[in-house]
């Protein structure tokens, strides 16, 4: 769990940043809370049988939705540039399968 | 000036001080909980998930207690709307309680309460980030439950689709516990060696995946399987390893199933008190369980066998006891024909046939 953690979490830091646009310390912030969602998801019932691929897919998939919903939290009712309108309309999980697989080229 | 009390916010717990928290917040009475949510840090996921996991280990040994407990936790989480942890985290916990405590109400034949806990489960379950292997996970609970009200012909063509999604997710533990659905399925339709030949598989799967639970429930559908055939020697050997496994996860309902076995083996042997005495240790278990349609099953099954004994008066005291039960838990549409012409007949001469189609309804084989 902490090996896949300290492996996704360049990815994610960086997702954070420039497709979400959370500043450095949002992005901080927010790697430490999906840190303790993530030691506590993984010991959910029926998760321990599940394998890495699904749980990195699910790692992804709470970071996007976390980037997602705090940048449409700060610009609610507001203006947002194109590229960062776009980011916001992507569904998470499309862009969470991406950087599974980003992760698992890498590897 | 008005003073303001402000909450400042604790310091996150570890996972073992969760579970010691939970097992604190559990000890106390549900009606004190609430008003102590702070001191017994009720909000805090760490306690949360350590209370699911508790409920979970103790469902099979007190199925009313959990119910309780579940229902407790799951208003606790519903209302006031509670900020419960990050992302997912209020969802899932609310699915995860309404999940138990419908699998409790299953095991205490409360069929209704676990279809309606299993409808609150799924719409909180549509919000989690793992929402398909928790969907799976409520789909075979819901088949399950099928199973019990003889819905054998859904069961059968659902149960693959549910393990082909358990496969895909490599959750092989929860594939296995689908192919004790179509064992129990083969059991009920009356094609025992099928069904031997079932369980012996997943016995072996259990075993390889090292999960007692399983190995247990495969165990113990064994020793019923082999003692309505009369095979009194395999019969026996199961219920040894069954009891063995049993015990070692303090499992009543698993001794008391193996003792229902041995007590269906006794009986086509021949030897009606013997099976007798094996139904009533069965029986006790199960009344401290609290599990009403087990306790009332078995005092049908015990008037059939009194009244081969020619007691009949003692046979009617059975019946007579086990109605209000039956009464209360949700039986079958096909079951309450056998149950109306029970009742009819209880107070001359005893409708045989309709007492053993009854029995016939109750759930039977562990799962």
């Amino acid at each position: 769990m902490d090996d896949l953690l300290q492996r996704a979490l360049p990815v994610i830091h960086s997702t954070f940043q420039s497709y979400y646009r959370l500043s450095e310390k949002e992005a901080q912030e927010a790697e430490q809370e999906l840190a303790m969602w993530f030691h506590r998801f993984s010991r959910r019932s029926g998760i321990a049988q599940t394998p890495v691929r699904s749980l990195t897919l699910s790692l992804f998939l709470a970071a996007c939705q976390y980037g997602r919903s705090l940048q449409i939290w700060k610009h609610e009712g507001g203006q947002t540039d194109e590229s960062l309108a776009r980011a916001l309309a992507r569904e998470p999980g499309d862009l969470a399968s991406e950087l599974a697989a980003r992760l698992e080229r890498g590897t | 000036m008005g003073a303001r009390v402000l909450r400042f916010p604790l310091k996150p717990i570890s996972s073992d001080e969760g579970i010691i928290a939970a097992r604190q917040a559990l000890a106390v009475a549900r009606e004190e909980r609430a008003a102590r949510t702070f001191e017994l840090r009720l909000e805090e996921p760490e306690t949360l998930l350590g209370v699911c996991g508790l409920l979970r280990t103790q469902l099979e040994t007190s199925p009313d207690e959990v119910r309780g407990d579940a229902e407790f936790f799951y208003r606790f989480l519903e209302l006031p709307r509670r900020s419960v942890g990050v992302l997912d985290e209020r969802e899932f916990f609310l699915g995860e309680t309404a999940l138990i405590a419908g699998t409790a109400c299953r095991l205490l034949s409360r069929r209704e309460d676990a279809r309606r806990w299993f409808d609150r489960s799924e719409a909180w379950f549509r919000h989690t980030v793992n929402s398909v292997a928790d969907w799976s996970r409520l789909s075979y609970q819901r088949l399950a439950l099928r199973v019990e009200t003889r819905d054998f012909d859904e069961v059968l063509e659902l149960v693959p689709l549910l393990i082909e999604s358990f496969e895909k997710l490599e959750m092989r533990e929860e594939a296995l516990k689908c192919r004790f659905l179509e064992g129990i399925v083969l059991m009920e339709a009356d094609q025992p060696a099928r069904a031997i030949e079932r369980f012996r598989r997943i016995r072996a799967g259990a075993r390889s995946l090292g999960n007692d639970q399983l190995l247990g429930t495969a165990l113990t559908n064994l020793v019923q399987l082999h003692a309505a055939l009369g095979e009194a020697e395999e019969a026996l050997d199961a219920s040894r390893h069954a009891l063995l496994v049993w015990k070692r996860l303090d499992n009543r309902v698993g001794v008391a199933k193996v003792h229902w076995g041995v007590g269906d083996l006794l009986r086509v042997k021949g030897q009606p008190s013997s099976a007798i005495e094996a139904y009533r240790s069965a029986q006790t278990e199960f009344a401290k369980i609290g599990m009403r349609g087990d306790v009332a099953a078995l005092q049908l099954v015990v008037a059939d066998l009194l009244l081969d004994l020619g007691e009949d008066e003692a046979a009617r005291g059975e019946i007579l006891a086990a109605l209000p039960a039956i009464d209360e838990i949700q039986m079958v549409p096909e079951g309450l024909a056998a149950l109306a012409l029970l009742r009819e007949s209880v107070r001359g001469r005893i409708d045989r046939q309709a007492l053993r189609e009854l029995h016939g309804y109750f759930d039977r084989p562990s799962r």
